[in-house]
C-alpha cells in the first residue's frame, strides 16, 4: 500500500511540477483579443523571429498572441487542415510558394494596403490568400578558409574537382532540397537530371534537411553547402565572421517566397488583418534578420551585414507547382 | 466419527489421468498416503486444499462441506516440499502471516510458543534465506500450525533434506502432532517414514485406494498385490511352486518368513528343495540373499552368507500371502 | 473452480491494459482510418513495386546491422559470462545504458568523432571518409546496438548453467568443438531474440539513415513515410505505408516468438572465474576494444561542448545553459526540469502499471498479452508521429497542461514494452506455490499481491524503472509533435540546437543527458547480474 502511495505521490509530485508551469504561464493575462497563429518551429524557437515580432505585435496592438509550433511548414498546413472547422489557428505563417497549391483552400483573401509596398514580381496568388513577407534565394554557401577554387555554375561544381565537397539536400524530403531541384530544372533545362546524376556521386552526402546539411557544412565536413544568398549576413552579424559566402552562378537563382494568410472561417478577421499589415510593415527587417532572408518590401534599409548577401541578377520566379512532377522524374532517374 | 470425509471424489484429465477415490479419517489420526510417482497424490492434495476442483464427489470436513470453498475459507494448512517461506519477510513475520482471528500483542508470545514447539526458540528476527533446510522446514511447520488450520496437509515435507534430517524430523512432525492433535494428512513417497510416523497409511495408484489401515495391518496383511509389493520386499512366485494343486494365482512371501537351511523343519513349513543364490548382500543386521528356485527369482534374510550354492528353504506356511 | 482463476489479477490488470490501448490504439486506429479513407490507397501501396524496394533495402539495412551487432557480441558475451575482473561490472552497465540512447546523440557523436573534419580524422591527420555510405548506417546502428546484444546474451549465458561446458571438456572435446556442439545451441534462443529485436530496432531508423547515409538509394520506409507526409504531403498514402510497416514489423515480432516465456529458467547461478595471467591481458583488451568502440564518439562531444568551431576553448555552451534560464521561454534549465519531471512520472507510472500488466500475463502463463503490450515497438517514430499529429488535431481542448498530459501519455506508450519486458521475467519466477501457501493461510489474493508478490518483484521494478527513466529522456519525436513547441525537453533542445548548427550548445545538453541515464542506471543496476533487457 505505502508503495501505491508513494508511485501515486511521484507522478502526482511530477504532474504539479508541469502543471504548475503550465498554469502560471496560462494565468499572466487573458485580454479580450486574442489571435492564434500557427507557425512552423524554428519560426517559434529561441532563436526565430517570434521572439521579437511576436512582443512587438503584442505591444502595439495589445492582441495577445498564441503562438504554436507546428513542426514544419507542411505540418502547419496538414495540421489546420485535419482540425477541419474546429481549428482555434488564425493565421498560418511561413508558407512557401512550393507549398501554396496545398493550401489555398484552407484561407482566405485579404487586400492588405501594404501589399502594395510588395515587388509585384514576388505575389504569386493574385488573390492575396498567401501573402508574402519575406523571401530569400537560394545560393550554394562555401567556406571561404578551405582552399579550394570554387565552382562558378551550376554546371562547373558537376565535375571531378569539387568531389566529396559538397553539400546536397534531398528533394524528397526537404523544401529546400525541392527548391534545389526546381532551380536546377529552370537553370539546366533538359540537362537537369544529367547534372543530378553527377551530383548524386560527387556530393559528399544529400541531408534530409537544410538545418542538418547546414550543421555539417559549419562542423566542416564539406566546404559547400547548398542554402541562401542571405546565409553569410547570419555569420556576420552574430558571429562577426565572413568566412562564409555565397556564390553568384550566371545560370540564375531560384527564389523563395515565404508568406502568411488567413484561415477560412476566422472568428478573428480583424486582428488577423492587423497582423498581416504588421508582418508586412514594422515586421519587415526583424522578419529578415532573424530568418535571413530579404524583406518583401525593397525600399527599406537593411543593416550593414547585408551587403554580404549579394542579390543575382537574373532569378526564377516561377509559381507552377511541378514540384511533384519533377519529384517523381528525379526518383525514376537517380534512385531507381 | 469421521472428521474429513472424501465421497466419490472424481477428477478426470480426459486421455491422461482419472482420480476416483473415496476415504475418511478420523479427529486426531496422522494418516499417510503413498503411492508411487503419477499415482494421484498431488491431485488429491489439490483437491483437498482447493487448489483445483473435483468433478464429482464432495469433501466434507468437521461436518462442513468445502467441496466449493475457496481455499481461504477452508482452513486447511500446508507444508511444502519447498517450504515456501515467504522472501520478503522474517521468521516471525512469516509466522504471524496466518494469526488472523490473534490480537496483535498476543502474536509475539503466539510465535514464542510455536518456535518452542518445532525447538527453534529465538528465531524471531531471523532472517528466511539464511535458514538451513530442516530450520526453514521447521518454521513452514510453525507458520501453518499458526493459522490454527483445522487439518494440515504436509506435501513431502521431507524429501528435499538429507537422510538422518529425515528420521530426526520425523520424529519432531509426530510429536508435534501429539501435542497439538492437528489432524495431519502426511504424503510421501517414502513407506518407511510412512510407517514410523502415521496412524494409518493409505496406498494409492492409478488414481485409485489400493489399501488404507494401521501401518502392520497394510504390511501383513495387503489386500493386493501392488499394496504387498509397495509396502515392502517380498518374492511373489506361481503359487504352483507351494503346492501340488494346479493353480494359476501367484504366492507373495516377505523375506523374513523364508529361511535358508533351516534344520528340522515343522509341518508349519514348505520345503523348496536346491535353490540357487544368485547374491547375498550385507545389511547390517546379516544378509540379504537373492535366490533364484526353478525360474522364479526368491529373496530372503539370512545370519550369515550362504556357504553353498544350493541351499534348501523353509517357507513359513501361514505367511503365505495368495493372490 | 475456486481458486486457478486470476480474476484478481486480471482485475488488477485491466486499468493498465486500458491506459495502453488508449494511448497506444488511438493513434494507430487514426492512422487506419486515414489509410483507409481514400479508396485504393491501401491496395495501391502494397502492390507498388516501389514499395517492395524500400522494403528490401529497409530488410536488407536492417538485417545487415543486427548480424553484425550480434556476431561480434558473442564472443564478447562468453569471455564476460566466464570471467569475473575489475571493471567487468561497469561496462555492462554502461551496455545497458547505451540502449536508451537516442539516435541523435548518435549522429551527433558520430559526426563530430567520424566526420571528414572530425576527431578522429584530427588526431591521425588523415582523410579518412567513414560517413556518409552504407557502412556509415550500419557502423552506427552496430554502435547504437551492440551493447544491446552484449547484454541481452551475456545475461542468458549467465543465468544458464554451464555443467554442459564443463562435462564436455571433461569428454575431452575442444573448445571449439564444446563451443559449437553445447554453448552455441545454448545461447542459441537468446542470439536469435537479440537479433529480431535489433532488427526490429533498426528496421524504423530514420535519422541515422538520413543523416548518416548520404545517398538518395538509403531510402527506409519511415523516411519514405516522413516523405510522403511532408513533401507529397499526402497523409492517407503516408498512412498506408505506415500500416504496411507496421504489419511487417508485427510479423515479425509474431514469428519471432516474442515475449515467449523462458520456462527453463535454472536457478543455478554460473560461477565466475577470476581472470589470471593471459586471461587478465585478454580482459584487458577486450575491455579496451569495447571502450574504443563505445567511448570515443561520446568524449568527443563532452569535447566539443569546450570547443567552439574553431577549436577555441570556450564555456560559452555552458554559461548559455545556465544563463538562458533566466529569461523567457525554451530555456534549457527548464528544458532539465521538464525532462526529469517527465520521465519520473512516465517511469513511475509505467512501471507501476507494467508489475500488474507482468504479473497477471505471468499468472495465466499467457504470452499473448506480453505480445500484445509489445506492439508499440513495432510502430515507427515517424508512424506514431503522424498518428499523434492526427489525434492532437482531433484534441478539443489546447493548453500548455494539455500537451503535457499528452507528452506523458506518449511517453507512457514508449516506455512500456520496456518496462513489462523487464518486470515480466521476475514475476515469471515467483513460484506459485508462495501464493498457495498464503492463500491456505487465509490471504486473499490482493494481500498475496501487495504483501508477497509485489516486493518481490522489488529489484526487477527498481531496474525497469532505471530503463523506462532513460529512454523517456532520450524521447524525441513524440515530443515534437504533441508538444507543440510548449514542452521543451533536453532531446528536443538538442534537436533543435543541431538544427540552429549550434553543436556546442548541442553537445552541452547531450552530456548533461548523458550524465543523468548514466547515474539513474548506475542506481538501477546496482545489484544483480540480470540485464535488463533480458
Amino acid at each position: 500500500m505505502k508503495k501505491a502511495i508513494s508511485v501515486f505521490a511521484v507522478v502526482a509530485l511530477s504532474m504539479f511540477c508541469i502543471f504548475s508551469q503550465a498554469l502560471s504561464e496560462k494565468t499572466e493575462s487573458t485580454p479580450s483579443r486574442t489571435l492564434t497563429v500557427y507557425a512552423y518551429d524554428t519560426f517559434c524557437g529561441d532563436w526565430g523571429a517570434a521572439g521579437s515580432v511576436i512582443p512587438a505585435f503584442e505591444e502595439k496592438t495589445g492582441i495577445k498572441v498564441n503562438l504554436v509550433a507546428a513542426g514544419a511548414a507542411v505540418e502547419v498546413i496538414n495540421k489546420v487542415r485535419l482540425e477541419g472547422d474546429k481549428t482555434e489557428c488564425d493565421v498560418i505563417l511561413g508558407i512557401t510558394d512550393s507549398l501554396a497549391e496545398k493550401a489555398y483552400d484552407l484561407l482566405e483573401g485579404y487586400d492588405s494596403p501594404y501589399i502594395k509596398t510588395i515587388n509585384p514580381r514576388l505575389i504569386f496568388d493574385k488573390q492575396n490568400r498567401l501573402i508574402p513577407y519575406d523571401y530569400g534565394i537560394f545560393a550554394f554557401v562555401y567556406d571561404s578558409s578551405v582552399e579550394l577554387i570554387m565552382p562558378t555554375s551550376l554546371s562547373d561544381m558537376a565535375t571531378d574537382m569539387f568531389k566529396d565537397k559538397v553539400i546536397l539536400i534531398d528533394p524528397r524530403t526537404s523544401s529546400v532540397g525541392t527548391g534545389l531541384m526546381m532551380w536546377t530544372y529552370n537553370a539546366l533545362g533538359d540537362k537537369w537530371l544529367d547534372w543530378w546524376k553527377t551530383m548524386s556521386k560527387n556530393a559528399l552526402t544529400m541531408a534530409s534537411g537544410w538545418s542538418s546539411a547546414y550543421g555539417l557544412f559549419t562542423e566542416g565536413e564539406a566546404p559547400i553547402v547548398i542554402s541562401y544568398t542571405t546565409s553569410p549576413v547570419y555569420h556576420v552579424m552574430y558571429e562577426d565572421t565572413t568566412r562564409y559566402q555565397a556564390l553568384i552562378f550566371p545560370e540564375g537563382h531560384e527564389v523563395t517566397i515565404e508568406a502568411a494568410g488567413i484561415v477560412k472561417g476566422t472568428k478573428h478577421r480583424s486582428e488577423a488583418e492587423q497582423f498581416i499589415d504588421f508582418l508586412l510593415t514594422d515586421a519587415q527587417v526583424d522578419l529578415a534578420n532573424a530568418n535571413s532572408m530579404y524583406p518583401i518590401n525593397s525600399s527599406l534599409d537593411l543593416p550593414e551585414a547585408y551587403k554580404y548577401a549579394p542579390l543575382p541578377e537574373k532569378l526564377f520566379t516561377d509559381f507552377d507547382d511541378k514540384a511533384s512532377d519533377l519529384i517523381k522524374q528525379w526518383e525514376d532517374a537517380i534512385v531507381r | 466419527m469421521s472428521y474429513l470425509e472424501c465421497n466419490g471424489l472424481k477428477r478426470i484429465f480426459p486421455g491422461k489421468f482419472t482420480l476416483d477415490l473415496s476415504f475418511e479419517m478420523g479427529e486426531d489420526e496422522l494418516l499417510c498416503i503413498i503411492g508411487p510417482s503419477g499415482s494421484g497424490k498431488s491431485t488429491l492434495l489439490s483437491l483437498l486444499c482447493g487448489v483445483d476442483s473435483p468433478d464429482f464427489g464432495k469433501i466434507i470436513l468437521n461436518g462442513r462441506d468445502i467441496t466449493q470453498e475457496p481455499i481461504q475459507k477452508r482452513r486447511i494448512g500446508m507444508v511444502f516440499q519447498d517450504f515456501s517461506l515467504f522472501p520478503t519477510m522474517d521468521v516471525s513475520q512469516n509466522i504471524c502471516y496466518g494469526m488472523r482471528n490473534i490480537a496483535k500483542d498476543e502474536r509475539e508470545n503466539r510465535t514464542a510458543e510455536l518456535l518452542d514447539l518445532v525447538g527453534l526458540s529465538g528465531f524471531e528476527k531471523r532472517s528466511v534465506s539464511n535458514l538451513s533446510g530442516g530450520e526453514a522446514q521447521r518454521i513452514a511447520l510453525a507458520r501453518a500450525i499458526a493459522a490454527q488450520p483445522q487439518i494440515l496437509l504436509l506435501d513431502e515435507p521431507l524429501s528435499a533434506l538429507d537422510a538422518p534430517l529425515r528420521k530426526r524430523l520425523r520424529t519432531v512432525i509426530r510429536q508435534i502432532h501429539e501435542q497439538t492433535r492437528i489432524p495431519m494428512i502426511y504424503v510421501t513417497h517414502d513407506r518407511e517414514e510412512a510407517f514410523a510416523i502415521s496412524d494409518r497409511v493409505m496406498i494409492i495408484n492409478k488414481g485409485k485406494v489400493e489399501a488404507i489401515g494401521r501401518p502392520q495391518d497394510v504390511y501383513n496383511n495387503p489386500p493386493n498385490l501392488f499394496s504387498a509389493r509397495f509396502t515392502g520386499e517380498g518374492s511373489c512366485i506361481p503359487m504352483s511352486l507351494l503346492t501340488e494343486e494346479d493353480s494359476e494365482k501367484l504366492a507373495f512371501i516377505r523375506p523374513e518368513d523364508i529361511k535358508i537351511n533351516k534344520t528340522n523343519p515343522s509341518e508349519n513349513y514348505i520345503i523348496l528343495k536346491d535353490a540357487t543364490v544368485v547374491s547375498a548382500e550385507y545389511i547390517t543386521s546379516g544378509f540379504f540373499v537373492r535366490l533364484s528356485y526353478k525360474g522364479s527369482e526368491l529373496c530372503c534374510y539370512a545370519s550369515s552368507q550362504p556357504e553353498s550354492e544350493t541351499v534348501d528353504l523353509a517357507v513359513k506356511r501361514d505367511r503365505v500371502l495368495c493372490f | 473452480m475456486p481458486s486457478s482463476d486470476n480474476r484478481y489479477y486480471l482485475k488488477n490488470a485491466v486499468p493498465a491494459l486500458f491506459i495502453m490501448a488508449a494511448v497506444f490504439l488511438l493513434p494507430v486506429g487514426t492512422v487506419f482510418l486515414k489509410a483507409f479513407s481514400v479508396p485504393g490507397e491501401i491496395g495501391r501501396t502494397f502492390t507498388d513495386r516501389y514499395t517492395w524496394r524500400i522494403l528490401l533495402f529497409t530488410v536488407l539495412e536492417s538485417s545487415v546491422s543486427a548480424l553484425i551487432s550480434v556476431v561480434i557480441a558473442i564472443p564478447f558475451a562468453l569471455f564476460f559470462s566466464r570471467y569475473t575482473f575489475f571493471g567487468r561490472r561497469a561496462l555492462l552497465t554502461v551496455s545497458d545504458a547505451a540502449f536508451a540512447m537516442p539516435a541523435i546523440l548518435a549522429v551527433l557523436g558520430f559526426v563530430i568523432y567520424y566526420g571528414n573534419n572530425g576527431v578522429l580524422n584530427r588526431l591521425l591527420s588523415a582523410n579518412f571518409q567513414i560517413l556518409y555510405s552504407f557502412k556509415a548506417i550500419i557502423l552506427a546502428h552496430v554502435y547504437l546496438n551492440f551493447p544491446v546484444a552484449f547484454s541481452l546474451i551475456t545475461s542468458a549465458l549467465l543465468s544458464s548453467s554451464d555443467q554442459g561446458e564443463q562435462a564436455s571438456r571433461l569428454l575431452g572435446a575442444s573448445e571449439i568443438r564444446t563451443f559449437f556442439r553445447i554453448t552455441l545451441p545454448r545461447m542459441w534462443g537468446t542470439v536469435i531474440s537479440a537479433f529480431t529485436l535489433i532488427f526490429l530496432f533498426c528496421f524504423p531508423s530514420f535519422l541515422i539513415v538520413m543523416s548518416l547515409g548520404g545517398n538518395p538509394r538509403f531510402f527506409t520506409m519511415e523516411a519514405e513515410i516522413y516523405k510522403r507526409t511532408y513533401t507529397d504531403v499526402n497523409p492517407s498514402s503516408a498512412a498506408s505505408l505506415s500500416i504496411f510497416s507496421f504489419l511487417i514489423m508485427t510479423l515479425i515480432l509474431v514469428l519471432s516468438g516474442y515475449g515467449r516465456s523462458q520456462d527453463k529458467v535454472q536457478r543455478r547461478k554460473v560461477h565466475l572465474k577470476k581472470t589470471r595471467g593471459r586471461e587478465k591481458a585478454l580482459a584487458f583488451v577486450l575491455c579496451l576494444l569495447i571502450l574504443l568502440f563505445m567511448a570515443p564518439p561520446m568524449l568527443s562531444i563532452v569535447h566539443r561542448s569546450f570547443f567552439n568551431r574553431d577549436g577555441v576553448f570556450t564555456l560559452k555552451a555552458w554559461t548559455d545553459i545556465a544563463r538562458r534560464s533566466s529569461s523567457g521561454a525554451g530555456t534549457s534549465i527548464r528544458a532539465v526540469v521538464n525532462s526529469l519531471a517527465v520521465a519520473f512520472a512516465s517511469s513511475a507510472a509505467a512501471v507501476s502499471l507494467a508489475s500488474s500488466i507482468a504479473m497477471d500475463s505471468a499468472k495465466r502463463k499467457s504470452t499473448f498479452i506480453a505480445l500484445l503490450t509489445s506492439l508499440p515497438m513495432a510502430v515507427g517514430s515517424v508512424s506514431l508521429g503522424l498518428g499523434f499529429s492526427f489525434l492532437s488535431a482531433k484534441l478539443p481542448i489546447r493548453s500548455t497542461a494539455m500537451s503535457y498530459v499528452l507528452v506523458f501519455l506518449a511517453h507512457l506508450v514508449v516506455v512500456m514494452p520496456f518496462a513489462i519486458r523487464t518486470i515480466l521475467p521476475g514475476a515469471r519466477k515467483i513460484p506459485q506455490r508462495l501464493s498457495l501457501a498464503a492463500k491456505t493461510m487465509g490471504g486473499c489474493d490482493r494481500e498475496i499481491y501487495r504483501k508477497i508478490e509485489y516486493p518481490l518483484l522489488r529489484p526487477y521494478r527498481k531496474r525497469a524503472l532505471a530503463f523506462s527513466f532513460a529512454l523517456s529522456l532520450g524521447e524525441v519525436n513524440a515530443t515534437l509533435t504533441l508538444g507543440e513547441g510548449r514542452v521543451t525537453t533536453i532531446p528536443v533542445l538538442i534537436y533543435k540546437m543541431i538544427n540552429q548548427y549550434n553543436y556546442q550548445g548541442a553537445s552541452a545538453l547531450a552530456v548533461i543527458l548523458m550524465a543523468v541515464a548514466v547515474t539513474v542506471f548506475a542506481i538501477g543496476e546496482s545489484k544483480g547480474d540480470e540485464s535488463v533487457l533480458s
